[in-house]
């Protein structure tokens, strides 16, 4: 297993903040990296990407309809098929998407395993709001 | 990090591969090839601004040179600094004969009436009206104190005027690209300055102006407009020997008021106007029309409103073909010495209505050179475009050397085509399908045959009919090859086997000079027919000229030798023949020269009688010379009445119905030789040929051949042509609807 100061992965923060020692530009490293790897990978519409309109997971489409079963079941879908194609780091476990129609939105939690360093149970949430 | 670097993979996922084999070398940033990473996207914005960088540098690199530049500004960028200026528009014209009388109450009318430049008049073609202007100021004498008669030159558009005040940092352009340069004028404090065509290197090159002439320049700028520019008055740089930097002419000063004026045109739209009327009046004038004529033979007034109609419009100048002349006028450099000289000048002017072009000289025949033309619109040209190219030529060319005209013979590809289709997958109609196939077949003869002396290869037509449409299973064609003769051209055929009294075996090559007739044998890469094509077992057929009418018949000429002076007549029997003002040409059968001839007047209402005047102001006729006129051929009073032409009698869509065809020799299938025998026969009588243009169905007569051997080369100077609007009749496509039983599928 990696220890704490082994750097297995890296990459720019995700609002591009400087780091308030060296002033460098900010770096997020690990399960850390992957999470917002995750998001970016969600929050990325088909066509975003240039030349690779495929890429991304068109959740935004989805936000314009009732946030009811059916939708989150969609959504859930979705969510499942761009891990698995574009972030090979991760072994999904559990999507779970709940519709909340009384508050409009989505609760998603997503629960996985690193699979190079075997990092268990690691679990991203959030809410999505429809529109 | 690798020290040398592919520069020439320009594609986006090879750039990004790239960066990320850079940052391989790196332990900042590591999660470089996860699509999801910020720093992946990072990555697609610096591939991207690499690769739009160099799209563009290696666009505009291509459009720096003249040979690969798709942007017309570019190739007219470049064609300028050869000293090219592409042409304009140009406006469709007409001269008509035109009367006005006088109408105000002085007793002594003027004896002169001036129609001003601008003056307008309105003319129309397929319901759309145009306007028309006159030119330049014209002026009309009057032939009774009230009657003004006189040809007025008439062009097509609208003149625009716009004024200016000179400043040193001045320029000036005329903001439309729908203009005809060759009617820019220009005034600088009413005093006119000339246009200076900048390509016209011989004559009006800037360097070679003085800096005191009153002169302008033109060029195309990057929007399509022209700019009017000017020379230096005075060379006071400081390299002044410098030709390089020098413009000749005057520049104005500082306050000048500059006035421009130029043409705004609708170029060939406006082609085939008719009915031209004056929309402006001049005071004490009354606009009469355009002059009224007479039928010869009945007295009756012709309808002349139709006779005369607008033609020479053109479209701005396309940028192949800048592209293709421009490095030869530089290399012209002014002056018509070669072939390439000659077709460079004519296209240059004449393009926009020049479909295709041939210039050639014939060896022991000096002083001469042929160039043939296949227009734009139709297949035959005026006798006054050519005329018009012959007086530009001269500008140019060595003066020991003569351009003659010739027209082109043409050889059209009769194609009966059978077509296998499955109607299942036809999803448009019959029609539309054969209309397809025929447009197809259209560009496949505009993209590998548009040229003289290019061959013809019926598998690449068939590939070509196969891939038309999905529903064609397959497709065969049988190949007829037919040469269509002006009358006038077949006539000269007709006469100069008679002179050189030997008919046995005859090629018409177009080439030669005025279609000399050489005792030769079918070459037979040119007309190959073999001995499988036995018609019937025999070894022959007849070789027929066709159709006439059947209803009309030649007159004999009376007195054509008997002219003198300016002036010959002869009898008219036969009604509504040649218009006043119809030109054509007189040949002596003693001397090779030929006279434009114009009919001026009809001598009696009845039409007896015809006067022609020289109009190339040559000092009369020889008259110890017989004159032929050159229009139709004699009579030939043998009616084909035999089956044994391709074992058919002539019917059907190749024969014109109820017209006469007739034998002229006959056709060896075995050696491929065709043979024209019954010259001297068909010429009885014709010591003094007259000429009669409506004996003929057509203007023209075909000579038609089977050919088994489907590959067409056609000899140096003949044009394979395929014209599906203007004759219809060498096309046709038979659909075979194939049903497939689907058992034995």
């Amino acid at each position: 297993m990696a220890t704490k100061e082994e750097i297995f992965y890296s990459d720019i923060i995700f609002n591009m903040e400087k780091h308030p020692l060296t002033s460098d530009l900010g770096i997020v490293t690990n399960i850390r990296s992957i999470k917002e790897s995750i998001i970016n990978l969600l929050l990325t519409n088909y066509g975003e990407r240039l030349y690779h309109p495929e890429i991304g997971c068109n959740i935004s489409a989805l936000l314009f309809t009732n946030a009811n079963y059916i939708t989150a079941k969609v959504l859930k879908g979705h969510i499942i098929t761009t891990i698995n194609n574009y972030e090979p780091r991760v072994l999904l476990k559990i999507v779970d998407v709940k519709a909340s129609p009384d508050t409009s939105e989505f609760v998603v939690s997503i629960t996985f395993t690193v699979i190079s360093v075997n990092i268990d149970n690691q679990q991203i949430s959030f809410k999505l709001k429809t529109k | 990090m690798a020290t040398t670097k592919n520069l020439s993979n320009l594609s986006f996922d090879a750039v990004k591969a790239d960066l990320i084999q850079y940052l391989k070398n790196s332990n900042i940033f590591k999660d470089y090839d996860f699509t999801g990473s910020k720093l992946n996207v990072l990555l697609d914005l610096l591939a991207y601004s690499i690769i739009y960088g160099g799209t563009y540098s290696n666009a505009a690199l291509y459009e720096s040179f003249l040979d690969y530049a798709r942007q017309r500004e570019s190739v007219v960028a470049l064609a300028q600094n050869l000293g090219y200026v592409p042409s304009s528009s140009t406006a469709s014209s007409v001269v008509i004969p035109y009367e006005f009388e006088y109408s105000g109450n002085s007793i002594i009318p003027p004896t002169e009436l001036t129609i001003p430049k601008g003056f307008k008049f309105t003319a129309s073609v397929e319901n759309k009206k145009y306007s028309f202007v006159v030119p330049t100021d014209t002026v009309f004498t009057s032939s009774n104190n009230f009657n003004f008669i006189g040809d007025l030159s008439l062009v097509q558009g609208s003149f625009i005027r716009s004024e200016s005040v000179w400043k040193n940092d001045s320029r000036i352009f005329i903001k439309t690209s729908d203009i005809d340069r060759k009617y820019i004028t220009l005034t600088v404090n009413g005093e006119t300055f000339d246009l200076s065509d900048p390509s016209d290197i011989l004559n009006n090159n800037a360097a070679r102006r003085l800096s005191a002439e009153k002169v302008f320049y033109i060029r195309e700028t990057i929007e399509g407009w022209t700019e009017v520019y000017f020379g230096m008055t005075e060379d006071n740089s400081d390299d002044s020997n410098n030709l390089f930097v020098y413009v000749g002419g005057i520049r104005p000063s500082e306050g000048d008021v500059i006035v421009v004026e130029y043409l705004v045109t609708n170029g060939n739209d406006a082609d085939y106007c008719t009915n031209f009327k004056a929309i402006d009046s001049i005071t004490n004038f009354k606009s009469i029309g355009i002059i009224v004529e007479y039928n010869a033979a009945t007295g009756q007034k012709i309808d002349s409103s139709t006779y005369y109609y607008s033609s020479g419009g053109g479209t701005k100048e396309d940028i192949e073909r800048i592209r293709k002349i421009a490095p030869k006028i530089q290399e012209a450099q002014g002056r018509c010495v070669t072939a390439n000289d000659y077709k460079a000048f004519i296209l240059k002017q004449f393009g926009s209505d020049i479909d295709n072009l041939n210039v050639w000289t014939e060896e022991g025949i000096s002083g001469r050179a042929y160039y043939a033309i296949k227009p734009t619109n139709g297949l035959t040209t005026s006798p006054s475009f050519t005329k018009s190219i012959n007086t530009y030529l001269k500008k140019y060319n060595v003066a020991t050397i003569t351009p003659y005209y010739v027209d082109p013979i043409y050889i059209f590809i009769n194609t009966v085509l059978k077509i296998d289709y499955d109607p299942t997958l036809l999803k448009i109609s019959e029609t539309q399908l054969i209309q397809n196939i025929i447009n197809d077949i259209q560009l496949f003869y505009k993209n590998t045959i548009n040229d003289f002396g290019k061959a013809y290869y019926n598998s690449r037509l068939l590939t070509v009919v196969d891939n038309a449409d999905p529903c064609i299973l397959g497709s065969a064609c049988d190949v007829v090859l037919v040469k269509e003769f002006p009358v006038e051209v077949f006539w000269s055929l007709n006469k100069a086997i008679n002179t050189a009294n030997d008919a046995s075996y005859v090629d018409i090559q177009p080439n030669r000079s005025l279609y000399s007739i050489e005792p030769i044998i079918y070459n037979s890469t040119e007309l190959h027919i073999e001995s499988t094509d036995i018609v019937d077992g025999t070894e022959s057929g007849s070789l027929i000229i066709g159709p006439q009418t059947a209803t009309k018949v030649f007159i004999n000429e009376t007195d054509a030798s008997s002219a003198g002076g300016t002036t010959i007549s002869w009898a008219e029997t036969v009604s509504n023949r040649l218009p006043v003002n119809a030109i054509f040409t007189l040949t002596s059968d003693t001397e090779e020269k030929s006279f434009d001839y114009t009919v001026i007047e009809y001598l009696d209402s009845a039409g007896t009688q015809m006067l022609v005047q020289l109009t190339d102001g040559t000092n009369g006729l020889d008259r110890d010379s017989t004159y032929y006129a050159m229009i139709t051929p004699y009579y030939f009073n043998l009616p084909y009445t035999g089956t044994d032409f391709n074992s058919a009698t002539p019917s059907g869509p190749h024969y014109v119905e109820n017209g006469v065809w007739y034998v002229i020799g006959d056709i060896n299938y075995v050696d491929g030789t065709f043979r024209i025998n019954r010259w001297s026969t068909m010429t009885t009588n014709t010591t003094d040929p007259s000429s009669e243009n409506s004996l003929w169905e057509d203007d023209f007569v075909r000579m038609q051949i089977d050919v088994p051997e489907s590959d067409i080369y056609p000899s140096d100077g003949e044009l394979i042509v395929f014209e599906p609007y203007l004759r219809p009749e060498y096309i046709s496509v038979k659909l075979n609807p194939i049903i497939f039983n689907k058992k034995l599928k």
